[in-house]
């Protein structure tokens, strides 16, 4: 693809760097954008007085990151000791998940995106940017900004 | 007070930055100007402006600082309409700025001149007889021509040729330290001014002229002290022009806002001329302002209470005053006296001596004068030389008071005037003078009359010493300094942490080799036993893999797994965690698994094998002791180096201290109370963020010492206190810690009424009401909702409470407490650590998890066994030296399961702040360390009872444990450890209503976790629905929603049959809203207030669900 064709892609469309990963049996994405990097799970300690939510904190190169377990905070089953990939974000703020896959990163068109259906998430509607349709399959593509927020929030309630 | 950081290197650093930021705004501003509209430009300018601002301001430029304060009030009018930028203000901002560059080279050329100027050479008599009469003499007298044009009679008496004390004043005796304190009373005027000119010619609000009014007035009173007559003149005569608008005397026209704004800038001349001992400059100008003053007198002539020059200095010739003194007072001096005297009001002579040496006193003194004016106004004071022993000159004072108060009024403020000496007081008459508590003149007057002997020889051989020094002082300035972005400071702290966390790592590796060398030897001792045992008897029954067996299993042990080493009772305990096996103790054990392959591959000889080995043990014995050796010196070094760096982000405490003195004075106005504020230890030094952060708590104690703490002036008179309140701020370092304490000696607080207000507010229950001593009921005013006062002032209690200072102060890792007996006062002591980064603890282990108990509150690790821990009232405690401490398991602050918890042997750690201790069991201690500390970050917050985390050098994270927080929270922890033993909730269902998403999964993941079965519902309507089909056995729900509140919903719930008797627990987030009759009327059971832990949920629903 031309550089002009890039942009003049980009003129007529919200064309968007999405990174695609998996949660159980489900599709999920996120802004590249905001992503620092992903790794391989590192080992975590354990943050007591925090909700379940939080995996724990990872030291990644001296900073000390905390990590979310994605799936607990969406209430999705989740065994102790699963193991996973940690996609770390550097905004909002600097946090972890912990996702089970990581797939690839997409090129996805947002003001394509299908709105979320009416049945509402754990988190709420608010959480969730849209729906897209890569091939066969459905992937949920999370408001990151607004999840990382309702879950500090949350944090900061439980304290 | 002001023991400023004005150094010649900071005045230095300050220079070149603001030279920088000038060259910069200059170029933005050009651009401005040019049409460019571009929002970052007006950031950028505002920022440089705001930095000159605040850099200016902190050295105590304060003229600098002034200005760029009315640029930036300029700068706030453009914004919002760039487009067509008023030519008008950007010609202000321009010239404004070049201000700020004529004050940068000002201050340039006195750094250079007078950088620690001997006090004895700014006074050399030298230049003192040509500066004198130009100075005084010149105006005055043109002025008295004019007067006396007018009325045809000059009855100036003739100035004497030579006084026998020289006049001198104030700004000269101090030289610029006092100057620049002195121009920041401009500022008030100049933020005036600005005001003005923005108004541009628009009508007048009244508001505006009583402001100007004010600002005179703070000029008068701040200016008058110095004792310079041309600012006396300026300041006595728009005094008595606005006295006269405001009775309505005078017009109050453009005219005379002009005439007061170039009088304000003739004064600022006047203090910067006799600064740089310029003295003549701008005198031609000040008398044509004054006759533009003179016009306006005219309008008052007809005035029968007007008092011409003529009677005035009629009646001064008729006070009996020492000669030298009225020989050397300006005619405007002695016409105020007598004024004064003619409005009916006393005049006081305060005289006092004071010497050259004490800067702080001379520095300090205008700002006493001032207290004069709570019962008058000085209307001149006149300062002359007084010669003292050589090379300490001194000065004699004297402050002409007007007053209606009596004689012993005049006292009391004078006895403000602490450190001066020989106080005298008079009454100044007509035809007499009134001895009061005098003892001076006479003494005085003999020690002028070798003054002319004494000064001369005594400065002149001060020079040539003082000329080398101040060079080599100036080379110093100019080399040594270099500016250094706060970045790049926080880096290099940063740097240094990681140094120490590898230091440590050496330490670790050392320790883990020293042990291994040990194991070593052990093996070869065993070896030679064995060997002459075995020489004994049959030599070849022993093999190697025999004697090697004990050895092995040592090396292996040492390497097992955490896990299972905590099933290990007893046993070796490696100090190193197994995951990470650090290299010299790995290339050890490498080296003896050679060394044994080979000798059984070999089938070497015991003796051969042996050889060998003692080979590797003195091997590694060596490299053990060299690196020991190298990590001493390392250790040194580094310490150092974490010392230093520190150090570089240690300020003085006076940073935030200077800002309160005249805080304390506009609040106590405010409120009326008179207020002696006192401060102490200003130099005691504290870590740069920690100076930012404590600026509010600080404030807001003192705000509350003052409003709350003081009792009225009529309260204090009738206790028989004096009438002043005192208000004692004090910073001082106690080993690794920064006091700070805020005193008061008003009402003090009463711990009945601190209960009662608490019960009253059902923060507290009536049976812990009732267990609680003297300081525990103290510390209740820090509990969020508490506020002792009814009324809510204008000053205090603006919603920021005692609960807001303590929650900043451990945010801080500080503590608060507060003591106070009734009718004696109230002390509030900041415990705040001397520093936020680096901190010497003891790691602990609990459920598996490492922690860091941060070693000042530690004071003893102890050994308990369980035959030693008692139970009171269901709480676990036990006995340490002769008293019982409550016991607190860690693993039960964080909720853990710990394997060890039930061990018959267990360590405690007494940790305790200064009145209260308690016990903290750990599964294991490890060791003693110094820890980074990094906080836990943005995601997290603050969590409950942790207060940060750090990294080990093996990369592994602990957590560090808030001791502050669980010593207050102990008796929640043991409920909380109740509780939980209580039988099984799942069988219990609640529903849980709440609008907010976020809210509702808060509260619902709480219930969750204590075992309940639970059930949403986003509204009222959507709970109604549910409780119709299913039974529950509570409901927990919000007040606020939409449609239908808390209180309608429990209402309707209570008017159906089946949920009349449910309990209903009613949560806010903003507990003083609410409305607690209306809820307990329609039956609501409990409230609770956001945000509540765990247990304060589960205790109210416990409760209730027993009843129900």
């Amino acid at each position: 693809m031309t550089l002009e064709a890039e942009q003049q892609i980009a003129a007529r469309f919200n064309v968007q760097k999405v990174l695609w990963f998996i949660l159980g049996a489900e599709n999920y994405g996120i802004k590249v954008e905001f992503v620092q990097t992903v790794i391989d799970t590192a080992p975590h300690t354990f943050i007591p007085n925090t909700p379940r939510f939080v995996h724990g904190m990872i030291n990644l190169r001296g900073t000390l990151i905390p990590i979310i377990n994605l799936k607990e905070l969406l209430r999705m089953p989740y065994e102790t000791g699963e193991n996973g990939m940690m996609v770390v974000i550097e905004e909002p703020m600097k946090v972890g998940f912990l996702v089970d896959k990581v797939e690839e990163v997409l090129d996805i068109d947002f003001s394509a995106l299908q709105p979320p259906p009416s049945s509402v998430s754990t988190l709420g509607g608010e959480c969730i940017a849209g729906i897209h349709k890569h091939h066969d399959t459905i992937i949920t593509i999370l408001d990151i900004v607004k999840i990382v927020n309702v879950a500090k929030e949350m944090v900061s309630k439980y304290s | 007070m002001a023991k400023s950081f004005k150094t010649a290197k900071t005045i230095k650093l300050f220079l070149d930055e603001c030279k920088e930021y000038l060259n910069s705004l200059d170029q933005d501003l050009v651009e401005l100007e040019g049409g460019s509209a571009a929002p970052e430009l007006l950031t950028r300018i505002k920022r440089n402006v705001h930095t000159i601002k605040g850099s200016s301001a902190m050295l105590e430029f304060n003229d600098i600082s002034g200005v760029a304060h009315a640029i930036e009030n300029v700068i706030a009018k453009l914004e919002g309409r760039l487009p067509d930028i008023n030519r008008v203000l950007m010609e202000e901002i321009f010239n404004k700025i070049d201000s700020i560059k004529e004050l940068v080279r000002k201050i340039e050329i006195a750094a250079e001149d007078t950088e620690k100027p001997p006090p004895p050479e700014k006074k050399a008599p030298v230049p003192q007889p040509q500066e004198k009469p130009e100075v005084k003499t010149a105006p005055a007298a043109e002025i008295k021509k004019k007067k006396a044009g007018a009325h045809g009679h000059a009855p100036l008496r003739p100035e004497p040729a030579t006084p026998k004390a020289r006049r001198t004043d104030l700004i000269t005796i101090t030289g610029d330290k006092l100057y620049s304190s002195l121009v920041s009373c401009f500022r008030i005027a100049r933020d005036v001014e600005s005001k003005f000119i923005l108004a541009d010619g628009r009508e007048l609000s009244g508001d505006m002229i009583d402001s100007l009014d004010e600002s005179i007035q703070y000029l008068y009173t701040s200016l008058i002290p110095t004792g310079i007559a041309a600012i006396t003149l300026i300041f006595y005569q728009l005094r008595m022009v606005f006295d006269a608008a405001k009775e309505g005397k005078i017009e109050r026209s453009g005219d005379l806002i002009d005439i007061a704004f170039s009088g304000i800038s003739h004064a600022m001349m006047i203090v910067e001329n006799r600064l740089a001992a310029k003295a003549a400059e701008g005198m031609s100008d000040l008398s044509e302002w004054h006759k533009r003053v003179s016009r306006q007198y005219d309008k008052l002539r007809g005035d029968k209470d007007f008092l011409n020059e003529e009677t005035a200095a009629e009646i001064f010739q008729r006070l009996v005053l020492s000669a030298d003194i009225s020989d050397v007072m300006d005619s405007i001096e002695k016409f105020a006296v007598a004024k004064s005297l003619v409005e009916g009001l006393r005049i006081y002579h305060v005289s006092f001596i004071i010497s050259a040496e004490d800067t702080e006193l001379l520095m300090n003194l205008p700002e006493m004068c001032k207290v004069f004016f709570e019962m008058g106004k000085i209307v001149a004071a006149i300062y002359q030389h007084l010669p003292g022993a050589a090379g300490k000159p001194e000065y004699t004072a004297g402050l002409f008071l007007a007053s209606s108060a009596p004689e012993d009024e005049i006292h009391r403020l004078a006895a403000c005037l602490g450190g001066v000496k020989n106080l005298g007081i008079h009454l100044v008459n007509l035809g007499g003078v009134q001895e009061a508590l005098a003892q001076s003149t006479a003494e005085e007057t003999a020690e002028e009359a070798e003054e002319a002997e004494e000064v001369t020889p005594a400065s002149g051989e001060l020079r040539p010493q003082a000329a080398p020094r101040r060079i080599s002082q100036r080379v110093e300035g100019i080399t040594t300094t270099v500016r250094v972005d706060t970045q790049k400071l926080d880096d290099l702290v940063n740097l240094i942490a990681e140094l120490v966390i590898n230091r440590n790592k050496i330490e670790q590796e050392i320790r883990s080799l020293k042990q291994g060398v040990n194991s070593l030897s052990e093996v070869y001792e065993n070896l030679k036993d064995t060997r002459k045992k075995a020489s004994l008897n049959s030599y070849r029954e022993v093999t190697i893999e025999d004697l090697m067996r004990p050895f092995i299993r040592l090396v292996s042990e040492s390497y097992y797994d955490d896990s299972t080493q905590k099933e290990r009772v007893s046993g070796i305990k490696p100090l190193v965690g197994s995951r990470h096996a650090l290299p010299l103790r790995t290339s050890l054990r490498e080296e003896i698994v050679r060394l044994y392959e080979q000798a059984v591959g070999n089938e070497q000889t015991i003796d051969e094998f042996t050889r060998e080995l003692t080979k590797v043990k003195s091997e590694f014995e060596r490299l053990l002791m060299e690196f020991q050796a190298d990590e001493v010196n390392i250790g040194r070094v580094v310490d150092d180096l974490q010392e230093e760096t520190m150090k570089l982000r240690m300020l003085p405490i006076s940073r935030v201290f200077n800002k309160f003195p005249r805080r304390v004075r506009d609040i106590a106005k405010e409120i009326g109370k008179k207020v002696e504020f006192v401060m102490e230890g200003e130099d005691t030094e504290l870590d740069k963020t920690l100076i930012e952060k404590i600026e509010d708590p600080l404030m807001h104690l003192i705000r509350n010492a003052i409003d709350h703490g003081l009792e009225t002036t009529g309260e204090r008179v009738r206790v028989g206190k004096p009438e002043t309140g005192r208000i004692i701020l004090k910073a001082a370092q106690e080993g690794n810690w920064v006091v700070v304490e805020v005193e008061d000696d008003g009402k003090g607080m009463d711990a009945e009424r601190i209960v009662e207000k608490a019960l009253e507010r059902r923060l507290i229950s009536v049976e812990e009401a009732g267990q609680m001593d003297n300081r525990q009921s103290l510390n209740l005013i820090f509990i969020p909702g508490f506020s002792t006062k009814e009324e809510v002032s204008d000053l205090s209690g603006r919603g920021v409470g005692m609960d807001v200072v303590k929650e900043n102060i451990q945010q801080l890792k500080g503590t608060v407490e507060v003591h106070s007996a009734v009718g004696e006062g109230t002390v509030f002591r900041l415990k705040l650590p001397l520093t936020l980064a680096i901190i010497p603890s003891m790691i602990v282990r609990t459920g598996g998890i490492k922690f860091v108990i941060p070693m000042d509150p530690i004071e003893s690790a102890e050994l308990l066994t369980r035959e030693n821990v008692f139970s009171v009232e269901g709480k676990e405690v036990f006995r340490y030296q002769d008293v019982v401490l409550p016991l607190v398991r860690l693993k039960d602050v964080f909720q853990l399961e710990s394997a060890l918890g039930e061990k018959d042997i267990f360590p405690v750690v007494v940790v305790g702040t200064a009145d209260k201790r308690i016990g903290i069991a750990v599964d294991e201690v490890i060791e003693k360390q110094q820890v980074v500390i990094k906080g836990m970050g943005e995601f997290l917050g603050s969590v409950r009872h942790l207060g940060g985390a750090t990294v080990f050098g093996d990369g592994s994270i602990a957590l560090i444990v808030d001791v502050g927080g669980i010593i207050s929270s102990v008796a929640q922890i043991a409920q909380r450890t109740g509780v939980r033993a209580a039988a099984s909730r799942a069988s219990k269902r609640i529903l849980l209503v709440d609008d907010s998403l976020s809210g509702r999964i808060a509260q619902r993941d709480m219930l969750e976790r204590m075992g309940f079965n639970v059930e949403v519902a986003s509204s009222a309507f959507q709970a109604l629905e549910m409780l119709e089909k299913s039974d529950y056995d509570a409901v927990v729900t919000d007040i606020n929603m939409p449609r239908m509140d808390g209180y309608e919903f429990t209402a309707t719930m209570r008017s159906y049959e089946r949920t009349r008797q449910m309990p209903v627990i009613l949560v806010t987030s903003d507990i003083k809203r609410v409305d607690r009759d209306k809820g307990f009327d329609v039956g609501v059971n409990e409230f609770l207030a956001k945000p509540f832990t765990d247990e304060d949920l589960m205790v109210a629903i416990e409760k209730h669900l027993k009843r129900y």
